[in-house]
């Protein structure tokens, strides 16, 4: 009996055509705002894991990996998660919100 | 299963996450829908509150109506860059974030693409039909490889991609995302409650996350939808038939179809207008107007016209074609819609406008939630009419056979 041979890994892109925008004066800082905010989302990633972990060592005080990836929150866990990823989102962009709130306020 | 309210429904085609995946997925969800809308509140409050009465003391006076005087201005000040560089980024690391998932799976998906289909509707494939260049020369909305991307014989790359941005990029879409459907609707439902079409076919379907509305409005009219994309097709079919409802797709190009003249009731497109070109919309107003029966109705939704918006909303809208693939965005906002859909056929008395007055959500309190995003987002038509997509309807005189 021959399985079907594996199939290959298929190579996706990950680059859309069309220009890229830039929005500030030395290209280096569109780099930098990029790297900034991706740092931001594996930050709430890692977060939301950390989450799982406590939430399965609370419910357990055992975990391996196949409870970590099974895991899904309740409904409360899910909101409170939500209220985390907002209020991390605040923290970093703490500057430009300062600048919006002066905005409102002159 | 410990959703938050109003997300969207999985189903057997979705493409399944890791842990991580979905966290990452969820993250720049957060991103994109609540501090996006934030960051835009303080550009806006820039612009009333110092850049506006700059610009209109400038001007002697005189209201400001130029967007590209607007668009100076504004671009001069550091949030602004950083705002809508935050934004490009954002909506960048949705794809990346979505391939992620679908990469690793994607012979996966691709089978159960092909086994799925149980003999409700249909899937007629086209591949010598070539795809326009207004789906190619950019990739609209920045999704890596475009609509129409196709990795090999049987790729659903594209479709899935797109499945799971939609909720990722606009709150209040609905557990099915067939907000835009259901939103053509209730329109319908307002002005001709007693209509019934028996045919109903909807162009430039993507996934068909819409037409599933007509079908559940509709249960006994027969559904047609079609799309230049295969790979979109062929995951819009799996969807459709794993979800149990019968539509027959096809890959077809909308300025020109093979369906009789005056084939169908009802004639349908969503945000469908703005991703074609000057050439290609009106020649699909034409088409439509030509596949209507006697007393059929057909209802483009799109977002509305520049001169229907306020000078800060057209700059904000401006925005989309430079900084998110949208080349014909700007182009569309300007055309003359009345006049095309003359040339197209109708009779002036046949042609109509309206605004949606909400966005048919399937929660109250989700659906205020997108159109306060909507609202901070500076998008959305004129006040009081809600989140504010725009209607292009032509209604075919005639008695329904």
């Amino acid at each position: 009996m021959n399985s079907p041979p594996p199939r290959k890994p298929v190579k996706m892109p990950r680059a859309a055509r069309g220009p890229r925008p830039q929005f500030f004066d030395d290209p280096s800082s569109d780099t930098l705002l990029s790297m900034n905010v991706a740092l931001l989302t594996e930050l709430m990633t890692t977060r939301e894991r950390l989450d799982t972990l406590e939430r399965l060592m609370e419910r357990r005080q055992l975990v391996t990996r196949e409870d970590i990836e099974s895991f899904e929150a309740d409904a409360a866990g899910q909101q409170e998660r939500e209220r985390l990823r907002e209020d991390m989102a605040q923290r970093v962009f703490y500057l430009l919100l300062q600048q919006a709130e002066r905005a409102k306020r002159e | 299963m410990g959703e938050i309210p109003g997300d969207q429904a999985e189903h057997p085609m979705m493409t399944r996450r890791s842990h991580d995946e979905a966290a990452r997925q969820r993250a720049i969800r957060t991103l994109r829908q609540k501090l996006l809308p934030r960051l835009a509140m303080g550009s806006r409050e820039m612009y009333y509150r110092g850049i506006e009465p700059e610009l209109r003391a400038a001007n002697g006076g005189n209201p400001v109506e130029d967007y590209r005087e607007i668009r100076r201005a504004m671009l001069g000040r550091p949030y602004v860059r950083f705002q809508l560089g935050t934004h490009r980024v954002i909506q960048e690391l949705m794809y990346e974030a979505l391939i992620d998932a679908v990469e690793p799976r994607l012979h996966e998906l691709a089978d159960k693409a092909r086994a799925l289909p149980r003999g409700l509707g249909s899937l007629r494939l086209d591949p010598a039909l070539p795809a326009p260049r207004y789906v190619t020369a950019v990739d609209i909305h920045c999704q890596p490889g475009g609509y129409a991307q196709e990795l090999f014989d049987g790729d659903v790359a594209a479709g899935a991609i797109y499945d799971r941005s939609i909720n990722m990029y606009q709150s209040g879409a609905g557990g099915m995302t067939d907000y835009m459907g259901r939103s053509v609707i209730q329109y319908l439902d307002r002005i001709r409650p007693q209509f019934r079409p028996a045919r109903i076919l909807d162009l430039g379907c993507t996934i068909g996350h819409s037409t599933l509305a007509y079908a559940r409005r509709f249960p006994d009219a027969q559904i047609h939808a079609i799309d230049v994309s295969a790979a979109l097709l062929r995951y819009a079919h799996a969807r459709a038939e794993s979800l149990g409802v019968a539509v027959h797709f096809s890959q077809q190009n909308a300025e020109r179809t093979d369906f009789p003249d005056g084939h169908f009731d009802l004639v349908v497109s969503h945000i469908l207008a703005h991703e074609t070109s000057g050439k290609a919309w009106p020649a699909i107003l034409a088409e439509s107007r030509r596949l209507l029966a006697p007393g059929g109705i057909s209802v483009h939704i799109d977002l509305p016209q520049l001169d229907e918006i306020d000078p800060y909303r057209r700059f904000i809208y401006t925005n989309e074609t430079q900084f998110n693939n949208e080349p014909f965005w700007t182009g569309y906002r300007q055309m003359d819609l009345r006049a095309a859909m003359r040339d197209a056929g109708f009779a002036d008395d046949e042609i109509s406008r309206d605004f949606t007055q909400v966005m048919a959500g399937d929660d109250r309190e989700r659906l205020a939630a997108a159109v306060e995003q909507s609202r901070q987002l500076g998008h959305g038509a004129p006040p009081g009419s809600g989140l504010g997509f725009a209607l292009l309807v032509g209604a075919r005189r005639g008695e329904a056979a």
